[in-house]
């Protein structure tokens, strides 16, 4: 074997093994877990109530986010569900004769944010300035979710939604207490409008 | 030249290495306006008419944080070079946040059969079987609490859509959790069927009957415990 011959099998042998340990660090980096900055913490049950409240209406709406603190705007999607229910747990029940009488509760309208996926997405922040900060504090968001949620139990109350509600639980705590008691019921409504309308 | 020619006239007067280009470029641009948005705005509505017993509602928590990875943390090579990157950069970005989550246990009243119902008037008892227990997510916070935020140096705020992002996955592994581990819906149930004994009890009580309550799917009903 000449000198040339060996150096040249030397450095074919070093740029083997060059890129073996290159190929073996690749793959060691693909493999290694991700490096994550959030850490997710356990659930955990902080209350477990009980209650008796009669639902008639669930609600599932996506709606658009759209707001502004001075110049910096928010655009933003959220899906709220909710239910409109009545407390019928402590319920008054008046017989007159062998007929009960009922007079159906003020109504609990509920709004959440859905636990679907992707059911808070913000679409884009911007500034009107050039340069100026498009950032929202979480406060401020806050402050922005909770009108968003007013303005769609408003709306429930303006499109008739509640007196929907209202109509439909007078007959369905009606036929439940009928069938329990095995007598004829009778519920009126104070309120067909609900309790926000009345008030006005 | 005209001031405007058509796209068959150009293609004819240009070379052919110019009219490729061209038409390359004209194919990915309506590639690009065929392309579709995923994030298009379809905005879903629907109301619903139900007839639910809500019987118990569960509050679920859930927290998460953000710190940088530190070295003596890190495992694996990404997060051993990120940790390395983290100490040379300027300031701290911790930061915690929570909220919680709704679990409901509900009978729905449209499953209560007639036959399920039994009145004995000689001994003033009605045996009620009522509908198997159901459970739901009722929905989660619409805010989220900031129980700590300490953003210092040059780092980069907490912005909207990191919060969103985070949240969404709360929320993933919630679900998760809560699937996964049947103690929440066997905790939640329990309290149902308490309240559901008691309530029926105590309207038929009052109406000089004994109430025998039972559930749809168990063969006994719960001990008052």
């Amino acid at each position: 074997m000449t000198p040339t011959m060996k150096s040249k099998n030397i450095i074919t042998l070093i740029a083997v093994i060059a890129l073996a340990a290159a190929v073996a660090g690749i793959i060691w980096y693909k493999m290694s877990p991700d490096s994550d900055s959030t850490d997710i913490r356990e659930a955990t049950v902080s209350d477990v109530k009980s209650m008796v409240k009669l639902c008639s209406m669930d609600i599932y709406q996506e709606t658009p986010i759209k707001a502004h603190i001075g110049r910096r705007h928010i655009f933003a999607r959220v899906t709220l569900q909710g239910s409109v229910t009545f407390d019928i747990e402590r319920l008054a029940i008046d017989s007159v004769g062998d007929t009960l009488r009922v007079e159906l509760p003020p109504e609990n309208v509920e709004i959440f944010e859905s636990t679907d996926k992707n059911s808070y997405v913000v679409i884009d922040t911007w500034n009107d300035r050039t340069l100026g900060s498009t950032h929202f504090t979480a406060a401020e968001e806050n402050k922005i979710k909770e009108q968003v949620k007013k303005n769609a139990i408003k709306n429930l109350y303006r499109k008739g939604f509640i007196r929907q509600a209202r109509a439909e639980a007078t007959g369905n705590l009606s036929r439940m207490l009928s069938a329990v008691t095995g007598k004829p019921v009778i519920v009126t409504d104070p309120t067909p409008e609900g309790k926000s309308r009345s008030s006005e | 030249m005209p001031a405007f020619i058509t796209i068959t006239e150009y293609f004819r007067t240009q070379p052919m290495n110019q009219t490729l280009i061209t038409s390359l470029l004209l194919a990915a641009m309506l590639l690009a306006g065929c392309h579709r948005n995923d994030n298009s705005m379809r905005f879903y509505s629907e109301i619903k008419s139900v007839d639910k017993l809500v019987l118990a509602q569960m509050t679920i928590s859930k927290m998460a944080t953000i710190d940088d990875i530190s070295l003596s943390e890190a495992k694996g090579m990404k997060q051993t070079a990120d940790a390395i990157i983290n100490t040379m950069k300027i300031g701290d970005r911790v930061a915690a946040y929570s909220y919680d989550t709704y679990l409901t246990a509900y009978i729905d009243l449209t499953e209560l059969e007639p036959a399920g119902i039994t009145v004995d008037e000689n001994n003033r008892v009605i045996s009620i079987i009522l509908p198997e227990i159901r459970t739901q997510f009722a929905g989660r916070d619409l805010p989220i609490r900031e129980d700590h935020y300490r953003v210092t140096g040059l780092r980069s705020a907490i912005d909207a859509k990191e919060r969103a992002a985070i949240k969404e996955r709360m929320n993933e592994s919630l679900k998760a959790e809560v699937t996964g581990n049947p103690e929440f819906n066997d905790r939640i149930k329990a309290e149902a069927r308490r309240k559901a004994v008691t309530y029926f009890e105590t309207l038929l009580g009052n109406r000089g009957y004994n109430a025998v309550i039972s559930f749809k799917g168990t063969l006994t009903s719960p001990s008052k415990s």
